[in-house]
């Protein structure tokens, strides 16, 4: 079969097995110097540690076993209003190892990858729909990041490769009891016990990479969707009295009744849309490389980190009823969300390296990348408030690599800086109904993320 | 010595990884607002020491009620704030005038007075003239370059008095401003609760209650020359629903009952355009029920005139007769909401009238309360 046939139906299977949708602290940010310098435009055109996130398939080009570690740190200055939101920083080790070798005769790698953020593994925050957020910045990048992959090399013109993608998620229980005073309520007496678990959910990712020539190599990924769960159950079983707190629980001498609350929350928490990428990568000459990725994001499928609750509350009247200037609680209104408005996004990305200085016993790379995400959020003029801004991402990057270096050390030594300017231009959101409680808001800023990556080969 | 160096950047990568602190989660720092809720009662580290949260001024005798706040000087960064309210008193009700430097701690408050017996809110106007009747009612207080007008309600309508010493002495205008248009037939009480704003193109802006409605009228200078818009009301009670037709735990309108006590918020927002906000009081039933429950609403329009939109969900509601809302914006987000509410927590079988407070955005209040004021 020719390649290039090969490549189309291999492209037309991924597309047709996309059916639902992700981003992650890789995608706006990178993974790995050299890739993020290169606007992220490598899917066809890498093969160390970074191919777990990027392509797979990439690792079976891998020549020897490499070890890479890095940071980056993205900051965020976003404002609405012409106010900093404070949108924390995205940060945290990068790193991997690439193990090659053969089956049968065909090349084969396992490869690791992960990011692992400094401040907090993973970050769960729900908030009511019209809370004005940046949607894509403000949470959903706070995650650990941990890729296990392996490909294979049929044939030298084609790669091919898959696995696993892991985060976690959250399921909580929180029970409060004890006495509640009416009109001393600081004086109450509650206790409360937390139980939370952080359990595992995987996504697959699976790739392929033929090289359609010496020069020209073209790349088909696909990623899984994702998301976390956030379940919280929260149960009330209090005595409600006046002076309750100083009695004995329960049943105090004080008692007027029993109040039973029971507290459901549903969050769908850091929705990751699935994404299909088709990637080309262009040998222009012995030094230069020019690369251009699509990335298909389907946003459309995305579940909004708004909380479901459900409430049951269970007040029975004291006996001869409420004492005067008493009002019974009245359970909370149930919350009608509003379906977000959010529409699929092709994301182009282009890339080009240049080897600068190529010497026997060092070589040196300028980068230079440029990313567009039109924002995929509908606008904000109704009740939510989903904020997002189309994104213009710069990045730029320089490499320096040493062949073996040492007998200790037969493969590389490669050292990468990047650096990458995120651009939103401020536009003002305005409200259709007058009496909104947030109003019109102007809202832009931009980001700058910065980073180093080494590698190591033996 | 060569290998070692080859791994030095990699400890200097894990140095700098491990060594970094880790931060508070954040991201919703100065959010934008419209400044008109929704709010949440103050809690006990919110108000004065010995004051019962939300309730921030009260005298059992002169049952405070019917705030009106404006900021306690031009600069409004801070939460200083010059408190009227109708204070019962043994001649009638009057208009008392207070201050609170951080918004909470009242001069002349009860608690104030347990240490400073003399510490008691002056009288700013009484009934005087003969159109008013024995009491007054509904201060609505407005800073005009160096003066301050205090428009309120009496028996023959709506009145104006006016001050040059920075609101703590008024003459009282010999005729009312605005009095009952009995042609109208949804007038069927004299106007009362009035709320005056000065508009971006100088001219001013009234809101009135009136019968079970709100009301509006405008003129050039806010003195003379009030004439209303429009012989019907600009805002009005929601339409009943019937409670069977809504779903499981959903409220019928908080305000199908009656609207009171606006309140004007006008303001110019980000994109240029005029926003008129109004907060008032919806009733659950009319006026003359039996009981009905009250809380505090919010609706708006863009320009200077048109249909008010409402929030369908009130923007303070506590279900202890919450009525009369004042408001106070400062630093540039912030907002304390005061009401007239039921208290009880003196005497829970005698529950008397006194002022909350509640604040927006939901982070709650920085900073503690300051000390009470040494004098109005």
């Amino acid at each position: 079969m020719p390649r290039h046939l090969l490549a189309l139906g291999i492209g037309s299977a991924v597309a047709l097995a996309a059916s639902t949708a992700g981003a992650n602290p890789l995608d706006p940010f990178g993974f790995g110097s050299r890739e993020a310098g290169m606007g992220s435009a490598v899917s066809a055109d890498v093969s160390d540690f970074s191919a777990c996130y990027y392509n797979p398939a990439g690792l079976a080009k891998a020549h020897g076993f490499e070890l890479s570690i890095g940071y980056f740190r993205a900051d965020h200055f976003l404002y609405m209003n012409g106010k900093n939101n404070g949108v924390d920083p995205v940060k945290g080790m990068v790193g991997g190892a690439v193990v090659p070798g053969k089956i049968f005769d065909f090349p084969f790698a396992i490869g690791v990858g992960f990011h692992v953020p400094d401040d907090r593994l993973t970050r769960v925050r729900a908030l009511s729909q019209d809370q004005p957020r940046w949607e894509m910045y403000d949470n959903r990048n706070q995650r650990l990041w941990f890729g296990v992959d392996a490909a294979i090399s049929p044939v030298p013109w084609l790669q091919l490769g898959g696995g696993v993608t892991f985060m976690a998620a959250t399921i909580a229980g929180l029970d409060i009891s004890g006495d509640v005073d009416l009109f001393k309520p600081y004086d109450s007496s509650l206790r409360h016990q937390v139980n939370a678990d952080l359990t595992l959910v995987a996504y697959p990712d699976f790739g392929a990479r033929i090289e359609l020539s010496d020069a020209i190599a073209l790349a088909v990924v696909y990623r899984g969707q994702f998301k976390l769960d956030l379940n919280v159950n929260a149960n009330v079983n209090a005595g409600v009295g006046v002076g309750a707190a100083s009695s004995s629980i329960p049943g105090a001498s004080g008692d007027l009744t029993r109040l039973r609350l029971a507290l459901a929350t549903e969050t769908v928490d850091s929705f990751l849309p699935q994404q299909v990428v088709v990637g080309w990568s262009w040998k222009l000459s012995d030094d230069l490389k020019a690369n251009v990725d699509l990335t298909w994001v389907n946003w459309s499928a995305y579940i909004p980190p708004v909380t479901v609750i459900n409430t049951t509350l269970d007040v029975p009247p004291p006996k001869g009823g409420w004492p005067a200037g008493i009002k019974p609680p009245t359970p909370p209104v149930p919350i009608s969300i509003v379906p977000i408005q959010i529409e699929d996004r092709l994301v182009p990305h282009l890339g080009a390296e240049w080897r600068a200085i190529a010497r026997p016993s060092w070589q040196g790379f300028l980068r230079g990348g440029y990313e567009y995400d039109k924002s995929p959020i509908g606008p904000q003029t109704g009740q939510t408030n989903y904020v997002d801004r189309d994104r213009h991402a710069f990045s730029a990057g320089v490499g320096v690599r040493f062949p073996h270096p040492a007998t200790a050390l037969p493969g590389d030594l490669r050292f990468d800086v990047h650096g990458q300017l995120s651009v939103l231009p401020t536009s003002t959101t305005l409200k259709q109904d007058p009496s909104d409680l947030v109003g019109d808001y102007t809202a832009g800023g931009h980001i700058w993320n910065v980073g180093a990556t080494a590698t190591v080969g033996f | 010595m060569r290998r070692s160096l080859f791994f030095l950047p990699f400890a200097l990568l894990g140095t700098i990884a491990c060594g970094t602190l880790a931060s508070p989660g954040s991201g919703d720092l100065d959010l934008p607002t419209a400044d008109v809720g929704p709010f949440s009662p103050l809690t006990q580290a919110e108000v004065a020491a010995g004051d019962i949260p939300p309730f921030v001024f009260l005298g059992q005798s002169a049952q405070y009620r019917e705030p009106s706040a404006i900021a306690a000087s031009a600069d409004t960064s801070g939460p200083g704030v010059i408190l009227y309210a109708v204070a019962t008193t043994s001649s009638g009700n009057v208009i008392v005038c207070t201050r609170a430097d951080d918004g909470v701690s009242f001069y002349g408050d009860t608690v104030d007075q347990q240490n400073h017996p003399g510490d008691r809110p002056p009288v700013v106007l009484r009934a005087s003239q003969p159109w008013e009747g024995a009491d007054l009612s509904g201060p609505s207080a407005l800073r005009v370059g160096s003066e301050v007008r205090l428009y309120y309600a009496a028996a023959g309508g709506i009145g104006l008095a006016r001050s040059t010493d920075g609101g703590l002495t008024f003459q009282a205008q010999p005729q009312p401003v605005l009095a009952q248009d009995r042609s109208a037939g949804w007038e069927f009480t004299p106007p009362r609760a009035p709320t005056v704003a000065q508009l971006p193109d100088g001219t001013f802006d009234m809101l009135y209650a009136a019968g079970d409605a709100i009301g509006e009228a405008v003129s050039p200078d806010g003195v003379t020359g009030w004439q209303r818009v429009a012989p019907d009301p600009v805002l009005v009670a929601s339409d009943y629903v019937d409670p069977s037709t809504l779903p499981t735990g959903v409220p019928p309108p908080f305000d199908e009952g009656a609207v009171d006590d606006p309140l004007l918020v006008p303001s110019v927002d980000v994109a240029g355009r005029l926003v008129v906000r109004v907060l008032y009081t919806g009733y659950s039933a009319p006026i003359g029920a039996a009981s009905r429950v009250s809380a505090i609403g919010v609706a708006a329009r863009y320009g200077t005139s048109g249909a008010f939109t409402k929030q369908s969900s009130p923007v303070y509601s506590v279900q202890s007769g919450e009525a009369a809302p004042a408001l106070l914006q400062f630093g540039g987000g912030q907002a304390l909401l005061y009401v007239q509410q039921l208290n009880s927590t003196l005497d829970m079988a005698h529950p008397f009238l006194a002022i909350a407070a509640a604040y927006a955005p939901p982070a709650g209040m920085s900073g503690a309360p300051g000390a009470f004021p040494t004098s109005p």
